[in-house]
C-alpha cells in the first residue's frame, strides 16, 4: 500500500470528499439551531455564509497557487517562520481533535435519540472511530473511491425526503421576514460560517493529493461544491421550516422528524429508519476526512517516515475524548453552537487569512520566497 | 456502568486499532517510537479518566475557558433584542 504522501486523487474525487465534507454532519445537525438562532430568516443565513466560505475558499487557493506542493502546515512554516508556524499546527491539531470528537460523539447521539436508544452510545462511538482509521489506513484513493455511493445515498436520502414532503408543505410558515431584525440572521451567520462553511479551509490539506494534471480544475470543482452543498443545505432548511413551523427549532435532528412525518398511501411508511442511516453517513464521511487530515498534519509535523504510524493512538485518544468530555448532551450542544464556530475562525481561519495577506504583499512587493512560483495554475 | 466494561470497551477498541499497526511499530525507528509515546501520555490520562469516570481537566474545558469565553458573550450579544 503506498504511502500517503505518494496517493493521488482526480478532481472528481476531490470533489466527492467535499461534498461530503460540507454536506455530512450538518446535514442532520444544522437544521434545528438554525432555525432556532435565525427563525424564518435561516435561508438569508444560510447564503451569506456560504458566499463568506467561497472568498475563503478562494485564499485557499490562492495560497495553494503560491505553494503548489506544499501543505498547509508547511506553508504556515513558510510565511510565519518555523515557531510562530509551529504554534499555529500544534493548535491546528488540538483543533482537529476536538473536531473529530464532537462528530464522533454527535453519531453515537444521534443513534441513542432516534433509532437505537437502548443501545450505550460507546458502541456507536467505538465503531465509528475504528472504521474511520481503518478507511484512513487505506488511503486517500480508496476514501475518495467509497465515499461515492455513501454520498450519492445521503444525497437521495435528502432528495427523497424534500420530494415526499412536499404534500405536507405549508409555504405561510415562511413568513413574516425579518420579524425580529438583523441580529438573529447575524447570529445564524456565526453558526453556519463555523459550521461547515469556515471548516472548508482544511481542503488546503488535501489540495496538494489532487493530480497535477488536473490541478487547474480544481477551483472551479471547489466553487461548484460549495454552492452545490449551500443548495442542498438550503432546501433541507427551508422544507424543515415549511413542514415543522415554528417547533422546527425545538426539535432535534429536524430531518430527521420530518422523515417520520412523511406517509404515503398506507405503503410507504417508516421511511426514516432508511433515510437516517443515509444520513449519518455523511457523519462518518466527515468523520474519516478529519482523521485523514489530522494524521497526516501529524505525521507531518514530527516529520515520520511512517504515515500511518500515528493512526491508531490519534484514533484511541478521540474515542476517549468523546466518552470523557461531556456530562450531559446539553453541554456538547452548547459547545458544538456556542464554542466551535469561534475556535474554527480563531484557530483555523484568522492564520489563514492573515497568511494569504502576508504572501500577497510579500509578492506585490517583488519579493516573493524561495519556491513559490505558481506552476499550477487554478481555476 | 462497570468499570470492568469500560475496561473491556476499551480494551477492545484499543486492540482493534492497533492490531493492524503491530509491524509497523515493530519496524519503527527509536525516534518514531518516542512520538508514538508521546501520544500514549494522553491516552494513559483519558483512559484512567475513562475508567474512573473522574471529572478532569480537558481538552473542551481548555477551549471553553479561553475561546468559549469570547463566544459566549458574543452569542448574548446576539440573542439581546
Amino acid at each position: 500500500m503506498k504511502a500517503f504522501g505518494k496517493q493521488t486523487i482526480s478532481v472528481g474525487q476531490l470533489a466527492i470528499l467535499y461534498v461530503s465534507f460540507m454536506v455530512g454532519s450538518s446535514v442532520v445537525n444544522i437544521p434545528n439551531p438554525m432555525i432556532r438562532f435565525a427563525g424564518n430568516m435561516a435561508w438569508l443565513s444560510l447564503i451569506a455564509s456560504a458566499l463568506m466560505g467561497m472568498l475563503l475558499l478562494s485564499l485557499v487557493l490562492y495560497l495553494f497557487r503560491c505553494y503548489p506542493d506544499e501543505i498547509y502546515t508547511a506553508y504556515l512554516g513558510r510565511v510565519y517562520g518555523r515557531w510562530i508556524g509551529g504554534v499555529f499546527t500544534v493548535l491546528l491539531m488540538l483543533m482537529l481533535f476536538l473536531m473529530l470528537s464532537y462528530i464522533t460523539l454527535d453519531i453515537g447521539n444521534f443513534f441513542i435519540n432516534t433509532m437505537m436508544v437502548e443501545t450505550p452510545v460507546y458502541m456507536f462511538n467505538a465503531l465509528t472511530i475504528v472504521t474511520a482509521a481503518y478507511a484512513v489506513h487505506n488511503g486517500i484513493e480508496v476514501m475518495g473511491r467509497m465515499f461515492f455511493l455513501l454520498m450519492c445515498s445521503m444525497v437521495l436520502a435528502v432528495v427523497l425526503v424534500v420530494l415526499l414532503s412536499i404534500s405536507i408543505d405549508r409555504i405561510e410558515s415562511l413568513l413574516p421576514f425579518f420579524p425580529e431584525g438583523f441580529k438573529p440572521i447575524l447570529h445564524g451567520i456565526y453558526f453556519l460560517f463555523g459550521f461547515p462553511f469556515g471548516e472548508s479551509f482544511l481542503f488546503a490539506v488535501i489540495l496538494p493529493f489532487v493530480r497535477k494534471e488536473s490541478r487547474r480544475h480544481a477551483g472551479k470543482w471547489l466553487f461548484a461544491m460549495t454552492a452545490f452543498s449551500a443548495f442542498l443545505l438550503l432546501i433541507v432548511i427551508v422544507t424543515t421550516v415549511m413542514i415543522l413551523g415554528p417547533v422546527a427549532g425545538d426539535r432535534k435532528f429536524s430531518l430527521y422528524a420530518v422523515a417520520r412525518l412523511v406517509e404515503i398511501g398506507e405503503f410507504l411508511v417508516g421511511l426514516e429508519a432508511v433515510v437516517g442511516i443515509a444520513l449519518i453517513a455523511g457523519s462518518f464521511m466527515k468523520a474519516t476526512v478529519v482523521l485523514f487530515i489530522l494524521n497526516y498534519i501529524t505525521s507531518r509535523f514530527f516529520k515520520l517516515d511512517d504515515d500511518k504510524l500515528l493512526l491508531p493512538a490519534i484514533a484511541l485518544i478521540v474515542f476517549l475524548l468523546s466518552m470523557t468530555m461531556f456530562e450531559a448532551e446539553s453541554e456538547f450542544r452548547m459547545a458544538v453552537q456556542v464554542g466551535w464556530p469561534s475556535i474554527v475562525m480563531t484557530v483555523g481561519i484568522a492564520p489563514l487569512v492573515l497568511a494569504a495577506l502576508i504572501t500577497f504583499v510579500k509578492r506585490k512587493l517583488g519579493r516573493p520566497k524561495q519556491g513559490a512560483g505558481g506552476r499550477d495554475g487554478l481555476a | 456502568m462497570s468499570m470492568a466494561e469500560r475496561a473491556i470497551v476499551l480494551l477492545l477498541t484499543g486492540i482493534a486499532l492497533f492490531v493492524v499497526n503491530v509491524s509497523r511499530i515493530r519496524r519503527s525507528s527509536r525516534r518514531e517510537r518516542w512520538v508514538l509515546a508521546l501520544y500514549g501520555v494522553p491516552a494513559l490520562y483519558l483512559s484512567v479518566m475513562y475508567l474512573t469516570e473522574s471529572d478532569w481537566l480537558n481538552l473542551h474545558d481548555l477551549a471553553n475557558q479561553s475561546l468559549g469565553r469570547i463566544a459566549r458573550l458574543l452569542v448574548k450579544w446576539f440573542e439581546q433584542t
